[in-house]
């Protein structure tokens, strides 16, 4: 407790006894009347001479009080803001224990209640005494930590941290709310006195550090922009107050200016930081709403794309959500996609120029009161290979425009060749049918048959990017490795094993267990498994997750997979061989039901080679054996193995490969094959302001990792002529919430009752007075000083009514 | 203007003399009673005095002749004349007012006055005592016109002084009354109850009506004092210091307590109570008075 008048509290102790001494040397003068009857006043005489003292004493009591209150008001005591409820707690215990006290001493002398009335009134009177000394106590032991800062005019270490999250964009009233709160911000800064050190801060992730003064705060604060991939506030506020902790000057604050939305505030890493904050409370702590209650918004969900990588008589689909929050509304959807021009991007007086050119494609859609609707843009044109940019976005104008629009980037290539190979006898069409089939003109692949004797007649397979090997048979030693090869200089290999691979007794053919052969099928082959029952118990594909790229498809129906209609009766069991030489990659993509694996992959140089222990190639009816599986066959609904088919070829030519789609903040990383592609890139951000950056090839990968804008990212290289390739980079729609963030959950990164919530300048101002010079008594004292004015004047009045 | 106001204290506070006083409250008194349930009483009490033609000539009083030349029936006045004895309670506490208009004791002489007034009229004799610690006046019963005069001057003479001593008073009373009389007594009675109650039995006893005139003054019935006051015994000269607020309810309660139990008291021994306080009017007084008087004629 602080006092502004400390020396009048001496002056006032001795004021207070100027009642008492009235009370004793001029006690009022009865008015002298004769009165006959005085047996009947006498019987009564002793308890009304002890009421008459009490109320004497009480008049006394109150003009004592009124006395003290008056230099106590005078004195200005003031505390800081945080004990402010506890001492009137505490007030407000020790009135009560008065007032109790003051009850009992009149019933006591009274005489008129009786012994149990008293004995409660004074138990209740024990506990509240007791209650106030515990907590009197209590309050004056923590009364350090709550200590007041002095007055506004010494400087400060302050801590001024703004929100620079995607939704500070939110406009109101032609002004973004990072715009109001940077307003805000050089309005606090100003008002810091000489020699004040400054720490502006930002959720953009960049290290903390004082100003040299004011006036480089506010420029500071002037060249703060959106924080695409933002930190929370938390974690911001835990580095900064690491530096302004340490600073020397004694009086500290804290100021965040925040719009408060809940996905800034989210508690992650360490909290050690800001539990010290917490539990200084001589810092002054500040949060700034600059945020809206009811804000109206559109927004776009992340895209999704049919394909990545189709080739140049592809058809792409993009598909994403439109959210509202407000009314319903009717929106236009565009997808627009740029139009291949091999001068751009390039820079021009110091500002890079994009391809303008585009594709566009529109839909119309109702969007319910706060709710979703879904849209679908196919794009099909016969594009030449190369990469291109597209953008889906909501039309139309809407207060917060940073979450309105989606990027991609996809890959347009020539079909990718496949060769299928089968031992005669064996009917591979399935292959055809699934990869290239003759219905659509527009096939991702062009696919080649030949027996497995052509093969072992092949010299080399350079010219296919996926060779299929249908239920082999026994493959001699150099064809092995000539398959190897083609993996190894990243061509794809499936290969689905059946009953040809069986020599002798049915056990594995000498041949596939020579090394090479060994290591494109991932181990060696060991017996065959066949089902206990053929129509009972088969054996299902059984995938433990769908995480794998070749199951991606399967992830919007997980749960209605009717892996049931493609029973497999035998399959080729796999002895993983140790492969601790080379250390390759492999992994079980899907498991049988009996937890063996069904199919494998291997990743061989640059290329990957998937096995699978069970045909897809097998008749429904054969004379001289039993069929494998069901896997061939398929109808409506039996399409489980064909999208496992689609997903094999597909993976094994790399095709959705490269995350051509990224998030903002994520490093990206293009496979930089060179016989295709230049070493070195320059890569175009797209903010138009900011130069091209040079990114070379290391680890046959080119990597960027300053994706902090959402856009079009753009690599331009150069070999014979220029090469484009690019990639995109979204917000997450999910980091973008406008939902507020509630008082408790503000309670738990801050500390409750640490902070002073403000909106406007002025309750700043008042806020920052709470915590510089504490709450003051002197509003309090004045009132309880009329009070006691007014009980006093109705007290005396009443006793010495003439 | 209508003789009923003077029936008022405060108005016969204005008239100084008491004979005058005497005659106006009683005028008063009679004009009311005239339109009131007693007005059968009021034409006896004028009528049946004169001798009429047909009366017995022996009934006539030749005394009540000689004195006033006129005709009276002698069985008349065997059967109603009543001697009355107006006891004055003379001590300091009847000298006491509040409102500074009538003490107890004005009121009281007032009252008697105007009984005697009356009795004389009715040529009852009527006598008067005055005591405090004891008998200090007394003028014998008479019913002649001059025994007014007298007694009048007598009242007018007395102050109230001294303390009371009721018992004693009341036995000295009980030895001078030879016949059986009319004893109207006029006090306020602060003193001891039970010793006011075995003095006033003891007079009944002896064969006497008895008629309790208990004067209080206003102050002593509503008692207005608020604040702080220091109030003075005027007989003891005790002192009490006192907030008046605080004692009022329970005063109040005290002092009904004490005339209800003189009130019962009374009743239980053929004794008539009539509490007054000097805010009253003069004809509950007297009308206490006929009463009783009626049921004895």
């Amino acid at each position: 407790m602080a006092w502004a008048n400390i020396a009048l509290l001496g002056v006032g102790g001795l004021l207070v006894s100027v009642p008492v001494l009235i009370h004793f040397l001029m006690q009022p003068k009865p008015v002298e009347v004769v009165f006959p009857a005085m047996r009947f006043l006498k019987e009564k005489q002793l308890i009304n001479r002890s009421r008459n003292r009490l109320r004497h004493l009480l008049l006394m009591l109150l003009r004592c009080i009124l006395i003290g209150l008056l230099v106590l008001a005078l004195a200005g005591p003031s505390v800081a803001s945080q004990q402010f409820g506890k001492w009137l707690t505490f007030g407000g215990i020790s009135f009560i224990a008065a007032m109790l006290g003051i009850v009992l001493a009149f019933s006591a002398l009274s005489g008129n209640a009786n012994k149990l009335f008293n004995g409660i009134l004074a138990t209740m009177l024990a506990m509240v005494v007791g209650l106030a000394g515990w907590y009197g106590l209590k309050l004056f032991d923590d009364e350090d930590s709550g200590q007041l800062l002095g007055d506004d005019g010494e400087p400060v270490s302050a801590l001024v941290l703004l929100d620079t999250s995607p939704t500070m964009q939110y406009q109101q009233q032609n002004e973004t709310r990072l715009t109001e709160a940077a307003g805000i911000a050089k309005w606090i800064v100003e008002q810091f006195p000489v020699g004040s050190q400054i720490c502006v801060a930002s959720v953009a992730g960049d290290q903390p550090f004082f100003s040299v003064d004011g006036a480089a705060a506010v420029r500071r604060i002037e060249s703060l922009k959106t924080s695409y991939a933002p930190r929370t506030i938390p974690e911001t506020l835990a580095d900064a107050w690491t530096l302004v902790e340490k600073s020397p000057l004694q009086r500290k604050e804290v100021y965040v200016i925040s719009d408060l939305t809940r996905a800034g505030w989210a508690v992650s890493g360490s909290q050690a930081a800001l539990n010290r904050l917490a539990e200084d409370k001589g810092v002054g702590v500040f949060v700034v709403d600059v945020g809206v209650e009811d804000p109206v918004d559109f927004s776009l969900g992340s895209l999704e794309l049919s394909t990545r990588k189709v080739t140049t008589n592809g058809s792409i689909e993009v598909s994403a959500s439109v959210n509202r929050i407000g009314a319903a509304s009717q929106r236009t959807v565009q997808l627009t996609v740029e139009k291949p021009d091999t001068s751009r991007p390039v820079v021009r007086d110091g500002k890079a120029l994009f391809p303008e050119n585009t594709w566009s494609k529109t839909q119309t859609i109702d969007i319910r009161e706060n709710g979703q609707a879904k849209t679908k843009l196919e794009f099909q044109e016969s594009l030449p290979p190369g990469v291109y940019h597209g953008k889906v976005e909501i039309v139309g104008s809407d207060p917060l425009a940073v979450n309105d629009q989606q990027y991609f980037t996809f890959e347009v290539s020539e079909p990718w060749q496949a060769l299928t190979v089968s031992p005669v006898g064996t009917d591979a069409t399935v292959i055809r049918s699934v990869i290239a089939p003759q219905s659509l003109g527009n096939a991702s692949f062009e696919e080649t048959s030949i027996t497995q004797q052509t093969l072992s007649e092949m010299k080399s397979l350079d010219q296919f990017q996926a060779v299929f090997l249908v239920d082999p048979g026994p493959l001699a030693e150099e064809t092995w490795q000539m398959l190897e090869d083609h993996v190894v200089a990243g061509g794809g290999l499936a290969i689905f094993l059946g009953h040809n691979a069986a020599g002798l007794n049915g056990l594995p053919d000498p041949s596939f267990f020579n090394p090479t052969a060994r290591k494109l099928l991932t181990g060696s082959l060991t017996v065959q498994f066949h089902c206990p029952d053929r129509s009972t118990e088969p054996f299902l594909l059984s995938p433990s997750g769908l995480q794998h790229p070749i199951l991606a498809p399967f992830r919007r129906v997980s749960g209605s997979i009717p892996w049931y209609r493609n029973p497999v009766f035998t399959f080729w069991g796999i002895e993983p061989d140790n492969n601790e030489e080379e250390k390759l990659p492999t992994g079980t993509v899907i498991n049988f039901s009996n937890f063996e694996p069904a199919l494998i992959e291997r990743q061989i140089g640059l290329g990957r080679v998937v096995v699978m222990t069970t045909p897809v190639s097998e008749p429904a009816n054969l004379r001289d054996r039993e069929t494998w599986n069901q896997l061939r066959y398929a109808d409506m609904q039996a399409w489980a193995s064909f999208v496992v088919l689609h997903g094999i070829a597909r993976y094994i030519v790399n095709a959705d490969s490269d995350s051509l789609d990224i998030k903002v903040g994520q490093v990206a990383s293009l496979t930089n094959d060179l016989t295709r592609y230049p070493d070195t890139w320059a890569v175009f951000s797209p903010d138009p302001e900011k130069p091209p950056a040079k990114v070379g090839t290391v680890g046959g990968n080119v990597s960027y990792r300053f994706t902090d804008t959402p856009g079009h990212y753009r690599l331009k290289g150069a070999l014979d002529g220029p090469v484009l390739r690019g990639f995109s980079a979204n917000l997450d729609p999910a980091s973008i919430d406008m939902t507020r963030i509630e008082p408790d959950e503000l309670d738990k990164v801050l500390g409750a009752g640490r902070y002073q919530l403000a909106k406007q300048k002025d309750e700043i101002t008042r806020q920052q007075g709470h915590a510089r010079k504490g709450r003051e008594f002197y509003p309090l004292l004045m009132m309880m000083l009329f009070a006691a004015i007014m009980i006093e004047y109705l007290v005396s009045n009443r006793f010495y009514k003439a | 203007m209508s003789v009923e106001k003077y029936l008022k204290p405060e108005v016969i506070n204005q008239i100084k003399r008491l004979d005058l006083r005497a005659q106006f409250v009683v005028k008063g008194f009679l004009h009311g009673l005239h339109a009131s349930p007693f007005q059968g009483f009021s034409v006896e009490f004028s009528e049946h005095r004169r001798y009429a033609q047909g009366d017995d000539l022996k009934d006539i009083d030749w005394q009540v002749y000689a004195k006033t030349d006129k005709y009276y029936v002698k069985k008349f006045e065997a059967e109603t004349n009543i001697t009355g004895y107006l006891v004055m309670d003379l001590s300091s506490s009847m000298g006491y007012t509040y409102q500074q208009t009538l003490t107890k004791f004005d009121y009281a002489v007032c009252l008697a006055a105007a009984l005697a007034y009356l009795m004389v009229q009715q040529l009852d004799p009527v006598g008067l005592v005055t005591f405090n610690d004891k008998i200090r006046a007394s003028l014998a019963p008479r019913s002649k016109r001059t025994q007014l005069a007298n007694l009048l001057t007598l009242l007018s003479k007395a102050k109230p002084d001294g303390t009371t001593d009721f018992k004693q008073s009341m036995q000295q009373l009980a030895a001078m009354l030879k016949t059986r009389s009319l004893i109207m007594v006029f006090s306020d009675f602060l003193v001891d109850e039970q010793e006011t109650l075995d003095a006033l039995y003891r007079i009944r006893h002896g064969g006497h009506d008895v008629i309790l005139f208990h004067v209080l003054d206003e102050a002593e019935v509503t008692f207005p004092f608020r604040g702080l006051y220091k109030m003075t015994d005027p007989e003891t000269g005790d002192e009490l210091k006192i907030d008046g607020d605080g004692f009022r309810a329970d005063y109040v309660k005290q002092i009904e307590a004490f005339r209800e139990n003189l009130n019962r008291e009374c009743r239980k021994s053929g004794i008539d109570y009539v509490p007054l306080d000097t805010s009253m009017q003069f004809d509950k007084a007297l009308l206490g008075y006929l009463l009783s008087r009626r049921a004895r004629g």
